[in-house]
C-alpha cells in the first residue's frame, strides 16, 4: 500500500535527521558559542585585557610600521576596536598575495603578543567548516543545513497536533513520550528562529553552493562580482610611483566629526604608498541589521572623497540583512544573550531528536547493532562535544603560554575529548556512560574559574573585584555550565538512568 | 527596560494562549467557558501584538521583529517548562506579567514625557 504524505515525511524526518544529526548538533552548538566569539577570544587571551583606549593616531603608527616592514603589501586592512574588540586587528597581503595578520594596541599601535590560541574563532570556523579544509567543510555544512531545513519541514508535516500540543510537555510520562514532547516543544516553539538561522546560514555561503549565476553574468570571472557584491572599491591599478599618504587618523576624525550617524568600523587601504592609493572607510556592522552598511572611498594621497556607497539595490541589501541576521553582530548584550539561549534551544532540539530515535527503537525492541552504533555516536556527540569544549578551555588555561604550536594543542585536545567520549561509550557499561561524562564536564567547568584564580590569570575568583565584566560573565557562565552538567549527572545517578535510555 | 517590558507582554500573551486551551486550563485548575476561551485568545494575541509594537518602537522594524520572535519563543518555552511542574502558577504568572508590564509602560510613558513637560 502506498504510504501517505505524513508517513513519508515521518520517514524522511527520522532518517534524514539521524544521518546528519550529529554534525547538525556540532554546527548548532559551536555556532551558538560563536555568538560570544569575541568574549571567548578575550577570555582565552587574558593578556589583551590591559590594552589602552583607542587613539586614532595609533593608525598612523601602524601605517608607518607596515610601510617599513611590508613595503610591497598590496592591501592593508585595519579593523577598529569597538565595545567587543579591544585591539586593532591588522591584515595585509604581501606581493605574493600571502595573507598576514596581527593584533595591535589601540592606543599605541604596537604589536601585541598574546598567547597562541584560536580563541572563539575556533568555534566560529568550526560551525561552518567542521574539521575539514575550508571549501569541503563549507560544502558539508551546507548539506547539513539543507538537511536541517528538510527535517524541519518534514517535522512540521509529521506533527499531527501542531497547535494542540504546542505547550505540551510530560516529563513524568514514559521516556519516549517525554523525549518526543521535549523535541516538539523545542522545535515548534522555536520554529521561527530555527528556520531563520538555518536559511540565513545557507544564504551566507550561497555563492559557494550556487556559483553559476555569477559565473554566467560576469563572463566566468567572479572577482568583479564579489567587488560589487561586497561593496569593494572599484579595481584600480597601482601607478608605480611612490607617494606620501594622508594621515589615516585625520580622515577618520573628519568623517566621525562631520557625519553623526556614521561609525567607522574598518579601513581598507589599496596600494598603500602608491600614487594611486585609495582608502575605503567602512561603516561599523554593529549599528544595524545589514552586514555591509556602506562605505566612503577617498584618495589615499590627497584625501579627496571619491565616492560614497550607502545606497544599494534591494536584492543586495536583502542579502546583507539576511547575512547580518545570521551573524547577530547588531545585537546588544541582552539581545545577544537571547540569541544564545535560542541557539541552545536549537542545539537541544537536535539532541533530543537524536535521543528520541534511540529511545523509540529501544522501546520497540529494535535496537540491534545499528542502534548500538547510534547510541555510541550519540554519546560522542551529545556528551563528547560539551566535554570537548570544556577540554578546549581547560587546555587554554593549563598549557604553558610559550610552547610552539600552542593553538594546535588546544584544538587537538578538543578532538581527543570527542574521541575519548566515543571510546568510553564503546567500552564502558552503558548505564554509567552519560552520568560519568556529565560529571566530568561539570568538574572541568567548575575548575576553570578556579584555574583562573590560582594561576593568576584575569578572571577567576581573585579578580571579581576588577569588575571586568567579560571575565566575570565568562566565569559565571562556566559555573552555570558546571551546575547544569552536575545536576544532570546527579539526576542520572539518583534515578539510575531509569528516566533516560541506556 | 523596554526589553523586559516587551518580554513580560510576550509571557502574558503566551501564557494566556496556553490557558485558553482546555487541557492546560484543567492542568492549572481553571475551566474557561467557550466564550471565555475566545476572549483569552484575543487578549493573548493583543499582548503579543503589544510586545511586537514595543520591540519595533525600540529597535526598528528589522531588529524589533527579530527580537520579538525570540521573545515569544522564550516565553513559550518558559510556560511549557513551568506547566508540568507548577501548573497552578501559570495564571498568576500571566496576571503578574500583564500587571508589571502595564506598570512598566506607564513608568516608561511618564519618564518619556517628563523631559518634554519640564
Amino acid at each position: 500500500m502506498k504510504a501517505g504524505i505524513r508517513q513519508s515525511a515521518a520517514w524522511l524526518h527520522s532518517w534524514g535527521g539521524l544521518v546528519l544529526g550529529w554534525l547538525c548538533f556540532a554546527i548548532f552548538l559551536t555556532g551558538t558559542l560563536a555568538y560570544y566569539r569575541q568574549e571567548i577570544s578575550l577570555w582565552m587571551r587574558p593578556e589583551l585585557a590591559q590594552t589602552n583606549l583607542f587613539d586614532p593616531t595609533a593608525l598612523d603608527h601602524i601605517a608607518d610600521d607596515l610601510a617599513r616592514t611590508a613595503p610591497d603589501a598590496q592591501m592593508w586592512q585595519f579593523n577598529l576596536p569597538d565595545d567587543r574588540h579591544r585591539t586593532i586587528r591588522v591584515f595585509y597581503t604581501d606581493a605574493e598575495g600571502t595573507y598576514h595578520s596581527s593584533l595591535r594596541d589601540p592606543g599605541t599601535g604596537q604589536i601585541l603578543y598574546p598567547r597562541d590560541t584560536e580563541g572563539g574563532d575556533f568555534f566560529y570556523r568550526f560551525h561552518f567548516e567542521l574539521m575539514f579544509a575550508p571549501t569541503p567543510g563549507r560544502i558539508v555544512s551546507g548539506i547539513c543545513a539543507m538537511f536541517m531545513l528538510v527535517a524541519i519541514i518534514s517535522g512540521i508535516i509529521t506533527h499531527r497536533r501542531f497547535f494542540r500540543d504546542f505547550f505540551t510537555f510530560r516529563p513524568a510520562s514514559n521516556p519516549q513520550r517525554s523525549w518526543l514532547d521535549g523535541h516538539n516543544i523545542l522545535g515548534v516553539v522555536g520554529l521561527p528562529f530555527h528556520i531563520l538561522i538555518i536559511y540565513s546560514g545557507l544564504a551566507t555561503l550561497m555563492f559557494l553552493y550556487m556559483p553559476w549565476g555569477a559565473l554566467v553574468a560576469y563572463g566566468g570571472d567572479r572577482a568583479p562580482f564579489f567587488t560589487e557584491a561586497y561593496d569593494g572599491a572599484p579595481p584600480n591599478e597601482p601607478a608605480g610611483e611612490q607617494a606620501e599618504m594622508v594621515l589615516l587618523s585625520d580622515n577618520l576624525l573628519r568623517f566621525q566629526n562631520s557625519m553623526a550617524d556614521f561609525t567607522p568600523g574598518r579601513l581598507v587601504i589599496n596600494h598603500p604608498g602608491d600614487a594611486n592609493a585609495t582608502i575605503q572607510v567602512f561603516a561599523s556592522e554593529t549599528d544595524g541589521l545589514s552586514v555591509r552598511p556602506g562605505s566612503i572611498l577617498i584618495d589615499g594621497v590627497n584625501g579627496t572623497e571619491l565616492s560614497r556607497r550607502f545606497e544599494t539595490s534591494t536584492v543586495r541589501e536583502s542579502w546583507n540583512v539576511i547575512y547580518g541576521l545570521h551573524l547577530g553582530r547588531f545585537a546588544d548584550p541582552v539581545f545577544r544573550f537571547v540569541l544564545f539561549v535560542m541557539g541552545l534551544g536549537g542545539t537541544a532540539m537536535v539532541g533530543t531528536g537524536l535521543i528520541l530515535w534511540s529511545v523509540k527503537r529501544q522501546r520497540n525492541g529494535a535496537f540491534g547493532r545499528g542502534g548500538r552504533i547510534v547510541h555510541v555516536l550519540n554519546v560522542a556527540t551529545l556528551a563528547g562535544l560539551p566535554l570537548a569544549v570544556a577540554v578546549f578551555f581547560t587546555a587554554n588555561r593549563l598549557l604553558p603560554t610559550d610552547i610552539a604550536g600552542r593553538a594546535g594543542y588546544e584544538v587537538t585536545g578538543f578532538y581527543l575529548a570527542v574521541g575519548a567520549a566515543l571510546a568510553y561509550a564503546m567500552f564502558c557499561p552503558a548505564r554509567r556512560i552519560w552520568r560519568d561524562l556529565f560529571a566530568l564536564i561539570a568538574g572541568l567547568f567548575l575548575m576553570l574559574p578556579v584555574f583562573g584564580g590560582i594561576l593568576g590569570f584575569q578572571g577567576g575568583i581573585s579578580d571579581l573585584s576588577d569588575a571586568d565584566t567579560v571575565f566575570l560573565w565568562m566565569d559565571i557562565s562556566m559555573l552555570i555550565a558546571a551546575g547544569a552538567s552536575g545536576a544532570l549527572a546527579w539526576r542520572l545517578h539518583v534515578k539510575g538512568n531509569r528516566a533516560s535510555y541506556r | 527596560m523596554m526589553f523586559l517590558i516587551s518580554f513580560l507582554w510576550a509571557s502574558a500573551g503566551m501564557g494566556t494562549l496556553c490557558l485558553a486551551m482546555d487541557r492546560h486550563a484543567k492542568q492549572a485548575g481553571y475551566f474557561p467557558a467557550k466564550a471565555g476561551a475566545g476572549g483569552m485568545r484575543l487578549f493573548g494575541t493583543m499582548c503579543l501584538a503589544g510586545a511586537l509594537y514595543l520591540t519595533i518602537t525600540d529597535l526598528g522594524i528589522g531588529m524589533g521583529t527579530a527580537l520579538w520572535g525570540c521573545q515569544v519563543s522564550l516565553a513559550g518555552w518558559l510556560i511549557a517548562i513551568i506547566l508540568p511542574y507548577r501548573a497552578k502558577w501559570v495564571p498568576g504568572i500571566v496576571a503578574g506579567s500583564a500587571i508589571v508590564a502595564m506598570a512598566g509602560i506607564l513608568i516608561y510613558i511618564v519618564a518619556g514625557w517628563a523631559p518634554q513637560i519640564g
